[in-house]
């Protein structure tokens, strides 16, 4: 009995120990990230590395505004992210909605290709795409953008949806038919408001990977003022030479693009695994 | 009979928009790289058919072996540290403690920031003046003077899977333990009964039944390492002298920063052949998942 008790005990120690162990792991960079943004400019440079700042300069906050000219960025990354959005909606429902709850030519091999394309690296067509966009004019244009984060989200948001639309019972379905509803209008009428929570959920996936989209943002944009915030992130550490990195800035820079995503983030955290993203994340 | 395939063809319209996208922004694009890999693209934009010349110069080249074991390295050994991290996070979510919820909700963050955030903050980091974990070494006398993880071809490598591992592990701890959740617990009640203990139940149960969902998910992220080109692009440029290159971001090299357009299509080319195996692998293993209700 003694001896159980023991064992309970050390398990319960070792626990708390991998518990500890994981925090630490997991925060220690999200908590450097947060005290250095809150760094006066003279302390981020003295050494030793100081843990704490010794009173938070909120200003960071205005400055990074003010110097780096992160709001353009932001801009420039919402319009991104809507874009794309918008048309990975256009295409992306009625393609999810057919594959769920129609018959058409193809259908498991086109299941399959979506599957597939998934798994595609953009990287490995990027020479034809930069060619091919700058045929249409489209470099440094937004456009170019939206087109490349639609095709490479597109496969992972329409199996999402499909397994939204899976919910929908047939039953419904029919006896709309019956009420005399086409297959167009069962779907916006019927299908659209019950698989509404996957839609939604579908729309933040969508803008966190278009948010976070670095490859074809940095590869396709030259100029300032059409740069997403992460290319604009990346290149304050680039153009600026090693020594002279104003790192609080940056700092600050990097908590604001985080936070939207992370409040995103965790209020879908049970989709991430759940239900919705069957099929589609795993 | 004739209408049912008249519906069949209109429904196609549905699906057409997509199709539409991947031809022209993937499937036509992979035509074209496998078409460049057999040519030289001079800069002024001469093009000269060199058939093979191009995959046996990558084979033939000092680049290649190195990058081919830095990609072995950063897609098995980050694959491995991911899954084992993450099944141990697992584990522990699944007892019960104060604070639980909490912490399974905020331990998305690494996984949530942007890539190019998280490359920043863990520069900084590394940083060997300024960084916060050459300041731990040094306190903790580890180290014995600063050296830079990232500018060191022995370190740079492991410097940036750290990162990468950091980032997927908590994504691959609440995949598992949504299918460790999916094991019915009369399963262990009834190894109770038999007398098994806590180990004999993990080995001969827990592992037994998560693995085919675990061998997806392996897969999956294996997939995703093999295809991350930004984070070792945002840390280290693949360098120093390629010691961390992988795969992808020789492609990325040679297409824009040595205007090697042939060359570089070879490369994709063995990467699009690499990737086909490993997604084929995947989708058998997704059809071979099972439940337990």
């Amino acid at each position: 009995m003694n001896r159980n008790k023991i064992r309970k005990r050390a398990y319960k120690f070792l626990l708390a120990l991998v518990v500890i162990a994981m925090i630490v792991f997991l925060f220690f960079p999200v908590v450097a990230m947060i005290t250095v943004s809150l760094k006066p400019a003279n302390e981020v440079f003295s050494r030793p590395v100081r843990w704490l700042p010794s009173e938070p300069a909120w200003e960071n906050y205005i400055e990074v505004f003010e110097k780096m000219d992160i709001l353009v960025g932001f801009k420039n990354s919402i319009i991104v992210a809507i874009g794309t959005i918008i048309t990975i909606l256009l295409i992306g429902i009625p393609a999810a909605y057919a594959m769920s709850k129609l018959d058409y030519w193809f259908k498991d091999i086109i299941y399959y290709l979506v599957l597939v394309s998934q798994m595609f690296a953009p990287i490995i067509v990027i020479i034809p795409l930069y060619q091919q966009m700058n045929n249409w004019g489209l470099i440094d244009n937004h456009v170019s953008l939206v087109l490349m984060n639609v095709t490479f989200n597109l496969a992972f948001i329409v199996l999402m949806l499909k397994s939204s639309f899976d919910n929908v019972p047939v039953e419904v379905l029919e006896s709309a038919k019956i009420d005399g509803c086409s297959r167009f209008q069962a779907l916006i009428r019927i299908s659209l408001p019950i698989a509404s929570m996957g839609i939604a959920v579908a729309i933040i996936f969508a803008f966190t990977r278009t948010w976070n989209e670095f490859l074809f943002a940095f590869t396709f944009t030259a100029s300032t003022s059409k740069k997403t915030i992460i290319v604009k992130l990346y290149e304050i550490l680039k153009n600026n030479p090693a020594i002279g990195i104003p790192w609080h800035l940056v700092m600050a820079g990097a908590t604001i693009a985080t936070t939207p995503l992370v409040i995103l983030f965790i209020s879908i955290r049970k989709y991430i695994t759940g239900d919705v993203t069957k099929g589609a994340i795993k | 009979m004739k209408r049912d395939n008249i519906i069949k063809t209109t429904n196609l319209l549905y699906v057409l928009p997509m199709l539409i996208f991947f031809g022209v922004f993937i499937l036509s694009p992979i035509i074209q790289v496998f078409e460049n890999s057999f040519l030289q693209i001079k800069a002024n934009g001469d093009v000269e058919f060199i058939q093979f010349d191009n995959y046996i110069k990558f084979f033939n080249s000092k680049d290649a072996s190195m990058v081919l074991k830095n990609t072995f390295i950063w897609v098995f050994v980050g694959v491995a540290a991911k899954i084992l991290i993450g099944l141990l996070m697992a584990l522990v979510l699944y007892n019960n403690f104060v604070g639980k919820r909490v912490l399974t909700g905020v331990m998305l963050i690494p996984y949530a920031m942007p890539a190019a955030v998280s490359c920043v903050v863990w520069r900084l980091m590394y940083h060997p003046t300024f960084g916060h974990i050459t300041q731990l070494l040094l306190d903790l006398n580890i180290l014995e003077r600063p050296m830079s993880f990232l500018g060191n071809p022995a370190t740079s490598l492991l410097a940036v899977l750290i990162v990468n591992v950091w980032a997927v592990a908590p994504f691959c701890a609440l995949n598992i333990l949504a299918s460790l959740y999916s094991i019915p617990t009369y399963i262990y009640e009834a190894a109770s009964i038999d007398g098994a203990g806590h180990l004999r139940k993990f080995f001969h149960i827990t592992i037994h039944l998560i693995f085919t969902d675990v061998r997806t998910l392996a897969l999956l992220i294996g997939i995703w390492a093999f295809n991350s080109f930004d984070v070792i692009y945002m840390m280290t440029t693949g360098g120093p002298a390629n010691s961390s290159s992988i795969l992808v971001n020789l492609v990325y090299q040679n297409a824009f920063e040595f205007n090697n357009r042939g060359y570089a299509s070879a490369i994709s080319i063995i990467c699009f052949i690499i990737l086909s195996i490993f997604s084929v692998l995947y989708v058998r293993s997704k059809n071979k998942e099972v439940s337990f209700e």
